[in-house]
């Protein structure tokens, strides 16, 4: 008996080994973003709010100094504090390469190689374009540093353990940048790049499965457990359960001041969303994303806090 | 006798429990003032539906400073619907328990609201599209920045 379990214990280990062998390669290679063409750092703060690091990155609760960590995100799977992105040499990301910045947001690894917990959304950053990413960086290392030392994670076992990330991005991570649909228009492609990658929309308003992965086959079909509780709204064209009757002056009215259809003002995330990142994009990316939001699938998914009448 | 005995125990221990929850009840039951200020928010909010049809051409500038009057006229009295003890009734209520906890915040954010409803009016009255916009930014971020601290996220009711 004694023995049977050694030798169980010995094959899990060999295809735990095969399957890492064989598992998923960094797309960003040891040489990548070396020599990158001068960067924007004007462009890049465009992307800085399009891309919304501040919100999570700043603990506004307690009055945290912009970008240098802390805020608290309950999950199921514990509480992860976010790190401080300011350019400080020691505590922040100052002592980053090009190269560390864009494996951090394309393969989820930090520059260790270690893989970062999916709080973080590399899934969605992960299709920026090369130039976005450098742009973003200049602007990021322009702000002031703060040397604020990082707050450990308080995970349940065992998902503390970052080598079962790696088994995570097995089944729900696609690494690589957006690759266009030709057959769509150059507006929908800059939609579907904004709200899939650039401003991850999906992060929140997608459901996701027992294990945290985003289940794709419902895109943007809210769930009625978001990030801090509460319900993330059905922004699927469906008629009835999503945003299938509203006009694009009334999605443009969201994005841009926060305001709904019926009169009403948005409170809670969304309305740091708002603040920190949609009312700030441009007007072509509005059209953009409601181009593309308005050509997904429809998606039947009832979140209303309402008892529907018998 | 015993039994007997036993029952009256019980019996008047069961009418005590009845008698301070009951008690309780009556105190905390806010359902009325509730009632009063979800109307209130809901004619808030359809003002502001006018203030956004006339903007886009609907009704034209003197709808809008009726819905712009409306709201600064309703946006002054808002505060009195949150007294003490109107916390829960028998109607959900989504205000948090900070609108209490916080009573200097929670004036300043209502105060915050009235002076942009009040700013709004006058942009109206003035008809210039710049001041308007500028006004109507103001007013949104009032209404959010109440509705972000002090209003409960909605919740998926849990099936019986």
């Amino acid at each position: 008996m004694c023995k049977f379990s050694t030798v169980l214990v010995a094959v899990g280990a060999l295809v735990l080994g095969a399957v890492y062998a064989l598992g998923p390669t960094p797309t960003v290679g040891p040489n990548s973003f070396m020599d990158h063409p001068k960067p924007n750092p004007t462009r890049g703060k465009a992307l800085f709010s399009a891309a919304g690091c501040q919100g999570c990155h700043t603990d506004v609760k307690n009055k945290g100094a912009l970008l240098a960590g802390g805020r608290a995100f309950k999950t199921p799977f514990g509480i992860y504090y976010s790190p401080n992105i300011t350019p400080d040499k020691t505590h922040g990301i100052g002592a980053w390469s090009n190269r560390d910045l864009a494996r951090a947001l394309r393969d989820g690894l930090n520059p260790e190689g270690s893989h970062y917990f999916p709080v973080f959304p590399y899934p969605s950053y992960s299709g920026m374009s090369d130039d976005d990413i450098m742009d973003l960086k200049s602007y990021l290392f322009s702000l002031s540093p703060v040397a604020k030392a990082n707050r450990d994670h308080n995970i349940k076992f065992p998902f503390g353990w970052r080598f079962s990330v790696y088994f995570w991005k097995m089944l729900f991570f696609q690494a690589g940048p957006f690759q266009a649909d030709k057959s769509q228009s150059a507006v929908w492609n800059r939609g579907a790049y904004l709200v899939r990658h650039l401003t991850h929309c999906g992060e929140c308003h997608s459901p996701r499965n027992a294990l945290g992965g985003i289940d794709q086959s419902r895109e943007l079909a809210g769930t009625a457990d978001g990030p801090e509780g509460g319900i993330i709204p059905n922004i699927s064209p469906h008629t009835e359960t999503g945003i299938g009757k509203w006009s694009d002056d009334e999605i443009a009215d969201l994005l841009t001041t926060g305001g709904l259809p019926d009169g009403d003002f948005v409170g809670d995330t969304m309305s740091e969303v708002v603040e920190n990142s949609t009312e700030k994009l441009a007007p072509d990316d509005i059209v953009a994303i409601i181009t593309y939001l308005k050509s997904l699938p429809p998606i039947f998914n009832n979140l209303s806090e309402e008892k529907k009448a018998p | 006798m015993m039994k007997t005995f036993r029952t009256i125990s019980l019996a008047l221990i069961a009418g005590l429990f009845l008698t301070i929850s009951s008690a309780e009840i009556a105190q905390a039951d806010g359902t009325a003032d509730i009632k009063a200020r979800k109307a209130t928010m809901k004619a808030i909010g359809g003002h502001m539906g006018g203030i956004k049809a006339a903007l886009k051409g609907t009704g034209g500038s003197s709808a809008l400073v009726a819905h712009a009057d409306g709201m600064a006229a309703t946006a002054g009295a808002l505060g009195s619907y949150w007294a003490k003890g109107t916390e829960m009734g028998k109607t959900k209520s989504r205000s948090l328990p900070a609108v209490w906890s916080k009573p200097t915040e929670f004036k300043a954010a209502i105060d915050a609201f009235a002076s942009a409803s009040g700013a709004f009016l006058a942009a109206a009255k003035g008809g210039d599209k710049g001041t308007i916009g500028k006004a109507m930014k103001g007013l949104g971020k009032s209404c959010g920045g109440c509705h972000k601290n002090f209003r409960a996220k909605k919740k998926k009711k849990k099936k019986m």
